[in-house]
């Protein structure tokens, strides 16, 4: 495992590619678990559920692709 | 920069070759016109993409290109320009990602190439469509036993038909697989040299100069054991030098392979692993087919312009000028072989040809020293007449020569004149 993907101490396991940067936990915050997704690029973050994760286990990459228009992360970076 | 039209029937003879063709830079874009925008270039291998998602950066001549891997596990070859305002979208040499985002303004596409989005869009108006946006694509590609090659042109020759007898060696090396398939997985070696890239193109089928350019590293390889160099590259040798057609040559070393019973890697693995080797080739191939592949031994060939097969290797030329070139060496694993005989194929890679190697390091020294010596002008000519009185024609419309001779040499200049000439 190189230093872009390794586990840190806490469990928390960091993903580098030259396009993103991204941390991912396991979080217990709540009354059942969840997958925190942080950016480490933009600073934000997003808990997934196991119903959530379970749904995108199912998807192709290409389903995926509105996501990736920068033009949606800036609705969400949005004023206010 | 020489002014006036190259005449290459003047620069290339039959038995000698003008030293401009090493250093004058107008030659060099000629070449890539002619050469590395036309003909087909080898880019990668399928095994340094496996899974989806990943990918490679390459170049094709000086134009960089992606080599990605769709979901659907195809594989596309798509020019690293960012259709916005022509930044590289991808900078590493490998990664996985099933999108690439331009980091000057943030134009993002999928592997396949297709733009699925650009920041503040509204700034485009409604005649701005997506659909004409795409990556450009390398206009023609196609695989060859794993080995992927794209070529600019969109019209020629197809690439079996471009590889001609060169075809029959490139299964040969991948034979030796007991799975069929060759793995590149296993690193790079880069070696970059001030001088034309057609000298390591040369070299790599050069057999006159191994006993003495890499005299130091025959002693030692052949210390203590009962190898004769002098019968594998010497002037007694039965191994020919072949002019394959196409600019493609080989050194065909198969008597000698034959001779100490084939040669897989050159030496060291257990008794066992080669009892392993040995039953996996049989279960594949039948005995008698195994027993052939194995004695005939790993090929030692050139296709034009860029890739060589040596025993357990794959070069690539890379042109970066016309006074300087990368090599690559790229170490090949056999599929479904014993670890430790890849474990072997691997050492020998790093052992001979890395930067304290035993091989490699002479050979850039020499290509270096040729370069500079271009720059001495009173002799204007390279001369490769060395056994043009004795090679022969075959059967299969090839040319043989004694294996210290330059008919492999002639060979690649022969094809080089006619594509440089057209």
């Amino acid at each position: 495992m190189d230093a872009n993907s390794r586990n840190a101490d806490n469990g928390m396991l960091r993903l580098v590619s030259e396009f993103a940067a991204v941390e991912v936990t396991r979080d217990e915050r709540g009354n059942g678990p969840r997958l925190m997704i942080r950016d480490l690029q933009r600073g934000r973050s997003v808990l997934l559920d196991p119903l959530e994760l379970a749904a995108l286990a199912a998807v192709r990459h290409e389903e995926l692709q509105p996501f990736l228009d920068p033009a949606r992360l800036e609705r969400k970076t949005g004023r206010g | 920069m020489l002014s006036g039209r190259n005449d290459y029937r003047e620069l290339v003879q039959d038995d000698r070759v003008s030293g401009r063709l090493y250093y004058d830079a107008a030659v060099f874009d000629e070449e890539l016109e002619k050469i590395w925008y036309r003909d087909w270039i080898y880019v990668a291998h399928e095994s340094e993409i496996p899974e989806p998602g990943d990918y490679v950066t390459r170049f094709i001549g000086l134009q960089p290109v992606i080599v990605s891997r769709d979901e659907d596990r195809n594989i596309h070859l798509l020019l690293n320009r960012c259709m916005h305002r022509g930044n590289t979208v991808c900078q590493s040499e490998r990664g996985n990602a099933h999108a690439f985002r331009c980091a000057y303004h943030g134009w993002t596409y999928n592997n396949r190439g297709a733009l699925v989005g650009v920041p503040y869009a509204a700034g485009y108006d409604g005649s701005f469509a997506r659909e004409e946006y795409a990556l450009a694509r390398v206009p023609r590609s196609a695989s060859y036993r794993g080995l992927i090659f794209g070529s600019m042109s969109a019209s020629g020759p197809g690439l079996e038909q471009r590889l001609g007898n060169a075809a029959r060696l490139i299964d040969q090396f991948i034979d030796l697989a007991p799975a069929g398939e060759v793995i590149l997985r296993s690193g790079v070696l880069k070696h970059s040299f001030r001088g034309n890239w057609k000298m390591a193109l040369e070299n790599s089928v050069d057999g006159y100069h191994p006993n003495i350019l890499h005299h130091a590293a025959m002693m030692l390889i052949t210390k203590g054991r009962k190898v004769d160099m002098e019968a594998v590259f010497g002037e007694h040798t039965d191994a020919l030098a072949r002019d394959l057609g196409g600019g493609s040559a080989q050194l065909d070393l198969t008597p000698i392979n034959r001779e100490r019973g084939g040669r897989v890697v050159p030496h060291g693995w257990s008794a066992m692993a080669w009892e392993q080797y040995l039953d996996a080739m049989q279960r594949r191939w039948g005995v008698d087919r195994a027993r052939e592949i194995i004695q005939v031994g790993g090929p030692h060939f050139c296709i034009f312009p860029n890739i060589i097969f040596i025993l357990n290797q794959f070069r690539v030329i890379q042109p970066v000028s016309v006074e300087e070139t990368v090599v690559y060496y790229y170490p090949t694993m056999l599929k479904g072989a014993p670890d430790e005989m890849n474990q072997r194929r691997l050492a020998e890679t790093y052992l001979i040809h890395g930067p304290a190697g035993r091989v490699a390091p002479d050979d850039f020294e020499a290509y270096e020293r040729n370069q500079e010596g271009f720059r001495a002008r009173a002799n204007e000519w390279l001369v490769l007449r060395r056994g043009l009185h004795r090679e022969r024609r075959e059967s299969a419309g090839t040319i043989a020569g004694h294996e210290t001779d330059e008919t492999t040499q002639r060979g690649i200049w022969r094809h080089y004149r006619e594509v440089m000439q057209a």
